[in-house]
């Protein structure tokens, strides 16, 4: 027995519930003069260690002997430890930054993140392979060649991404050619590691470190090439963040800045171990950490959506 | 007599072409359950929608003979989608019916045409008809359905209701799920796969509400149809929530309608809670968006 509706016609069931715009409460216009947008404060805090390193490397440049005469206790170097410091302060970093970077281009289609995340996978990848193949037994030249080619590689990317950032001539990408161009950026630059690593254990390269002698020239001029790059990225990406108040860019400028100095300070290292090398490369961890940091104000500030 | 009146005055079939109206025994195709369960494949194997898209979501199509629910809230492309299949269905050489109970031919003419369809050539070919009538007219007609004719004029292979939310004005919610079953039993035993519009009561929340007049278990298909609120912007989503004897897409695809009709497009990966209509991204595209942010577009928001 079917019902039949009687009396007035009655409304549909169907969109009956669509809400009221709330006029009231948290929904209300702010009267004119009433919203102020919170300052920007970055944590100088960050900014301290910079001339700190950079005073500290001067004190041990003018107090040090020259390598020949460099005593052994002067040196504290064991085994396995910083193989295992720059795995965790740089390498895993890095690679975190080589992964936000790499789904942040895929989302975006922007090459300077892809640049940027090829910077930090080249970073990354050397320096996890350099430290520990340093400890192998007549490794050592081997390995400070793949960390030091890796890091000049790094910081020519670091110029190429901080430069087109501070143009804002990134190019985007159609999503389409995204996935493919990422997996030849990112296969690309553990290609080259590879590369330089079998070149670097073959000593097809010409040295870069010879114990109890030095450094050799070449070295020099790619660590100081390194650390000239650095500082230029860390400036570009130093303006671009306090004209834009973003402490991801503000973080990872430091963080450039702290490589800079790290790279520096192993330019006038006597020897692997001396109190140089540390203060470059506690610089350098200390980078990593701050690398880290951009990343965690990338999870901590959501911006709005790039339109 | 009476009812026969009334029938006359407000059923109306749109271009009837009395002289070719066909008996069951002038068929010229398998018709019904033979055609069902005839075993061959050949072009009813499965029932596509013309929407690639879509038809790659159903793993092909519907399955023939099945009863689609097209549920979704005001403004989502219900009428657009169900006309579109038809369209296509004409197309694949199905002729279809479109049954409303709530908008006139010539509104319907006029914006099939913005889309490029000619609902009325199609008409004139004998591949489609369009039929404007009342609920309570259909419900009155009992077993006797109404829509025989036309199905046997055209020899229907699909058929759209717009929309079953209407009959909820004309019986009780008990009834309701008697009558729907009836019609759906009724177009299932003549072999004409169907798809049922319903109307989800909001437009936003949690729920597509397809299962509140219990009609979700008298369905072997439900396709819903979803508006999202994704950073202010009123997006649409579609996802098959049910296909009965058959694997399906599980994933909820943005669509448009565009000037051609529906267009599917891909998945919302990057985004949780869409079933809620305000969905958020997960925490780590949301971190990668805030990166590009700073390193890609501030420039040239600042410049």
């Amino acid at each position: 027995m079917k019902q039949r509706i009687v009396g007035p016609l009655l409304l549909p069931k169907t969109n009956r519930n669509i809400p009221e715009p709330d006029i009231t409460g948290s929904g209300r216009l702010p009267a004119p003069g009433e919203h102020k947008p919170p300052g920007w404060r970055p944590s100088l805090l960050g900014t301290i260690p910079l001339p700190l390193f950079i005073g500290l490397i001067a004190i041990f440049d003018l107090i040090l002997p020259p390598p020949s005469q460099l005593g052994s206790g002067l040196r504290f170097e064991p085994a396995y430890l910083n193989a295992i410091l720059y795995t965790v302060f740089v390498s895993i970093t890095s690679f975190f930054v080589a992964y936000i970077s790499l789904k942040s281009y895929l989302q975006t289609g922007f090459t300077v993140l892809l640049v940027l995340g090829s910077a930090s996978l080249a970073l990354g990848s050397t320096s996890i392979l350099g430290t520990w193949l340093a400890n192998l037994p007549g490794q050592l030249n081997a390995g400070i060649t793949i960390v030091n080619t890796g890091g000049l590689c790094a910081s020519i990317f670091h110029l190429a991404g901080g430069s087109t950032t501070s143009t804002g001539t990134s190019i985007e990408n159609a999503p389409r050619v995204r996935k493919p161009l990422s997996i030849a950026a990112y296969v690309g630059v553990l290609s080259f590691t590879t590369l330089l690593t079998i070149a670097s254990l073959d000593g097809i390269i010409p040295l870069f470190f010879v114990l109890g002698v030095g450094q050799t020239p070449l070295r020099m001029a790619v660590l100081g090439s390194s650390a000239a790059l650095f500082a230029v990225s860390s400036v570009l990406f130093a303006r671009l963040c306090f004209s834009s108040k973003s402490d991801t860019l503000y973080w990872y400028s430091l963080a450039l800045g702290m490589t800079s100095i790290g790279t520096l300070a192993i330019f006038f290292g006597r020897a692997p171990g001396d109190p140089i090398s540390w203060t470059g490369r506690t610089a350098q961890f200390l980078g990593g950490i701050y690398f880290l940091q951009a990343v965690l104000t990338a999870f901590r500030r959501p911006h709005p959506t790039p339109s | 007599m009476e009812t026969a009146l009334r029938r006359e005055s407000h059923f109306k079939t749109v271009r009837v072409s009395e002289q070719k109206v066909t008996t069951p025994g002038e068929k010229t195709r398998t018709h019904g359950f033979d055609q069902l369960f005839s075993g061959d494949p050949g072009e009813g194997f499965r029932v596509k929608t013309g929407i690639v898209e879509l038809d790659e979501m159903l793993r092909g199509g519907f399955m023939p003979g099945d009863a689609v629910m097209l549920s979704g809230s005001a403004g989502t492309g219900k009428t657009t989608l169900a006309i579109q299949y038809l369209v296509n269905g004409v197309k694949l050489g199905e002729p279809g019916i479109y049954v409303t109970f709530e908008e006139l031919p010539d509104q319907i003419y006029r914006d099939a045409k913005n889309f490029g369809w000619d609902l009325q050539r199609m008409e004139e070919e004998d591949k489609f008809r369009l039929v404007c009538t009342s609920p309570n007219l259909m419900l009155e007609a009992g077993d006797d359905s109404l829509l025989d004719d036309v199905i046997r004029e055209v020899q229907s292979r699909r058929l759209v209701i717009d929309s079953l939310s209407h009959l909820e004005m004309f019986v009780t919610k008990d009834a309701m799920r008697t009558e729907a079953y009836r019609l759906v039993r009724h177009l299932k035993t003549r072999g004409v796969s169907s798809m049922l519009l319903w109307e989800s009561p909001q437009i936003s929340g949690a729920a597509f509400n397809v299962a509140d007049a219990g009609l979700s278990f008298l369905v072997d298909c439900i396709v819903a149809l979803k508006p999202v609120e994704i950073e202010s912007s009123l997006r649409r989503a579609l996802v098959i929530l049910k296909m009965r004897g058959s694997d399906h897409d599980k994933r909820l695809r943005e669509y448009e309608i565009t000037p051609h009709g529906v267009l599917v497009s891909k998945p919302f990966s990057q985004y949780e809670g869409l079933m809620s209509g305000s969905p958020t991204r997960s925490m780590t595209d949301e971190a990668a968006n805030s990166w590009a942010f700073a390193f890609a577009k501030n420039k040239q928001k600042h410049s």
